[in-house]
């Protein structure tokens, strides 16, 4: 105990002896260590963000998309749109398959709306009276339409908050009456703001109406977009998924000269997949970062700690010669540069802290430092001290005793 | 105490370039004697001194200390003889710089398992009788106080054996006596001391004198009375 007591002085001596160049090896391992902190504060914050989103949606619903889906850019997006998805399937989809909660047929598109003279491009959205418990987006003001209003085809609007904000500012938007493409609708609720979502989409940006209603009166086609449907459990997602793809086809009649789907499943436990992939990929990037600048790091330790064996080849000798055994001698200076590895890792994690939250206020990125990465910049930062100062206390211990006594 | 049997030491054996440096040297060495082992640059005495100390083994012979053959020591127990049983002192002192003389003192506690290293290590500057300066600086030292630092460093673990190697080498004459009365009175409380000069002046101070010449001893003679290196220095105190 006293020995390593002493260690630790005497290596805080011999670092404090040359302050610039003790100081020059400290900065080196904190920069590695505060961008690996910062790195993976922001990695944290992006995968927290999408855990809640997709908690806020509820990931027991399959998408079923008209046409294929293919990535543009990274989004999701439909290319060759079919006209084959219809109102009808969704009836056979709740009628035929197991294990199903809801179904809500959907169909969108980006169209003008006009209120007092102002007039903005919004997504107008039509579904069935379950879309606030489908998509999980409650009232927050007035109320949604009912089955009834759907079916008889009523022009009646829920806005997105995006939307209120931008057409009524301050004033009650509810019994006040709006233009979608020149058709009247009367606003009977406000959407819950949701804010952006996992891949960038406003998803207050836009208004609901009766599928029925957008069908007939805005969009003027009788086939569908999308269809959502809400498995009773997270369990039964494949196997439900099986039963539509059966049921599609049977329906579609692609099974006759065994053609491909006409239509696209998407459920959303592969949507989060997809997006922990590029977590990963992101976890990748920091190790590669956290890597690199370690290295750079330690070979800035491994540079002070031969700098510091070779001005001290006459006290090693002394040492050598009073009696230190090789392996004291060896942790005198593992102590040195295990200091210099744990001072660095220090800086670094109060620099990483306090980059991160600087990030954290005045960007949109959200920063969230774990217990866990703390602890893992202390074992990095100190394994590097050890690892790059093996090699000079090695050398130190194995100095020559009598060669070393004659270097002054 | 100390017993050469057959030392040879050859230098640069894989080079192909041999220098025997040392040439079966036969040498028996008694508790409480003090030697002073004398040669000029080349002689061997160098080369003597380091095994001695065990800072070297020889090519060939063997070297009993305390009846023990010095070879059949493992690395980690010749640091510990170097710690506990031979008393270093260097002709440049080998303090730590920006370090205290107490804490210079304290070095070779560190390697023992020894207790109350504070206090022995003022113990030790007393026998030296620098205990006033136990908070200086070796820049803060003259030479002779530095050397004495240096000797307390030795004493420190009490070994039985003190091995000084041009000890007065980088002193003026009254420091040089100054450290051979301490070295005097050392031997006189029974220290067995060794002593490695090129001065035939200092060896006149030493109970024992071996000449080494060519890797050989050539004279091995005790002096009857040696010069008192404490009444030369009342001397030169009277002078000055």
């Amino acid at each position: 105990m006293m020995k390593i007591y002493k260690n630790i002085k005497l290596s805080w001596k011999a670092l404090f002896l040359n302050k610039s160049r003790t100081i020059f090896a400290i900065i080196g391992i904190s920069i590695g260590i505060t961008a690996v902190m910062v790195m993976v504060a922001i990695g944290n914050g992006a995968k927290r963000e999408i855990d809640n989103q997709f908690a806020k949606m509820g990931i027991n619903l399959i998408i079923i998309n008209s046409g294929k889906v293919d990535k543009v850019f990274g989004r999701a997006q439909q290319t060759n749109r079919v006209t084959t998805l219809k109102l009808k399937d969704a009836q056979a989809i709740k009628e035929q398959c197991r294990n199903i909660e809801k179904v809500m047929p959907s169909i969108d598109g980006t169209l003008k709306l006009k209120y007092d003279g102002i007039s903005t491009m919004t997504l107008v959205y039509g579904v069935t009276s379950v879309f606030p418990e489908v998509n999980n987006f409650p009232i927050r003001m007035g109320r949604f339409f009912t089955d009834t209003e759907n079916k008889l085809s009523k022009r009646v609007v829920v806005l997105g908050e995006e939307v209120r904000k931008n057409l009524f500012d301050n004033r009650n938007p509810i019994g006040e009456t709006i233009r979608i493409d020149k058709v009247p609708f009367e606003v009977i609720g406000v959407l819950t703001s949701k804010g952006v979502s996992p891949d960038g989409a406003n998803l207050d940006n836009k208004v609901i109406i009766p599928i029925k209603t957008a069908q007939r009166r805005v969009f003027n086609v009788n086939y569908l977009n999308q269809i959502y449907v809400q498995v009773s459990d997270q369990s039964y997602m494949y196997v439900a998924e099986k039963e539509i793809e059966s049921v599609l086809r049977d329906r579609h009649r692609l099974n006759v000269r065994n053609k491909k789907n006409d239509f696209t499943l998407n459920n959303q436990l592969n949507a989060i997949k997809t997006q922990k992939e590029s977590i990963e990929t992101f976890n990748w990037l920091i190790i590669g970062v956290a890597g690199i600048s370690l290295l750079v790091g330690g070979i800035g330790v491994l540079a002070v700690m031969l700098l510091s064996v070779k001005d001290r080849t006459g006290e090693i000798g002394l040492r050598l010669s009073i009696g230190a055994r090789k392996r004291d001698i060896i942790w005198q200076f593992l102590s040195e540069s295990l200091i210099l590895g744990f001072s660095g890792g220090t800086l670094g994690i109060v620099l990483g802290l306090i980059i991160a939250w600087i990030i954290g206020i005045t960007t949109s990125w959200q920063t969230y430092i774990t217990f866990i990465s703390v602890l893992i910049s202390v074992v990095f930062s100190i394994s590097t001290g050890l690892i790059f100062g093996v090699f000079p206390a090695r050398r130190a211990a194995n100095l020559d005793p009598i060669v070393a006594l004659q270097k002054e | 105490m100390i017993q050469l049997k057959n030392i040879t030491k050859v230098y640069g054996k894989d080079s192909g370039q041999e220098v025997t440096a040392l040439k079966d040297v036969d040498l028996i060495i008694e508790k409480g004697d003090f030697v002073a082992i004398v040669g000029a640059s080349g002689s061997g005495k160098s080369t003597m001194m380091n095994i001695l100390g065990m800072l070297d083994r020889p090519t060939k012979g063997e070297y009993y200390l305390e009846n023990r053959e010095v070879n059949s020591y493992k690395d980690d127990e010749l640091a510990k003889v170097r710690n506990k049983t031979i008393g270093f002192v260097f002709q440049k002192f080998h303090l730590l710089p920006k370090t205290s003389a107490m804490e210079n003192v304290e070095l070779p506690l560190i390697y023992s398992d020894r207790k109350n290293i504070k206090g022995l290590a003022l113990e030790a500057l007393k026998k030296v009788k620098l205990e006033d300066r136990a908070s200086h600086t070796p820049n803060e030292l003259s030479g002779g106080q530095q050397q004495r630092v240096a000797i307390a460093r030795a004493l420190v673990n009490e070994p039985e054996i003190i091995l000084a190697d041009e000890p007065t080498g980088n002193l003026d004459s009254k420091s040089t006596l100054e450290v051979m009365s301490i070295f005097q009175e050392l031997n006189k409380s029974g220290k067995t001391i060794i002593l490695i000069t090129h001065e035939q002046d200092i060896a006149e101070q030493a109970g024992r004198v071996i000449k080494i010449q060519d890797g050989k001893i050539a004279e091995d003679y005790r002096n009857e009375n040696p010069r008192s290196a404490s009444e030369e220095l009342k001397l030169v105190d009277v002078n000055e």
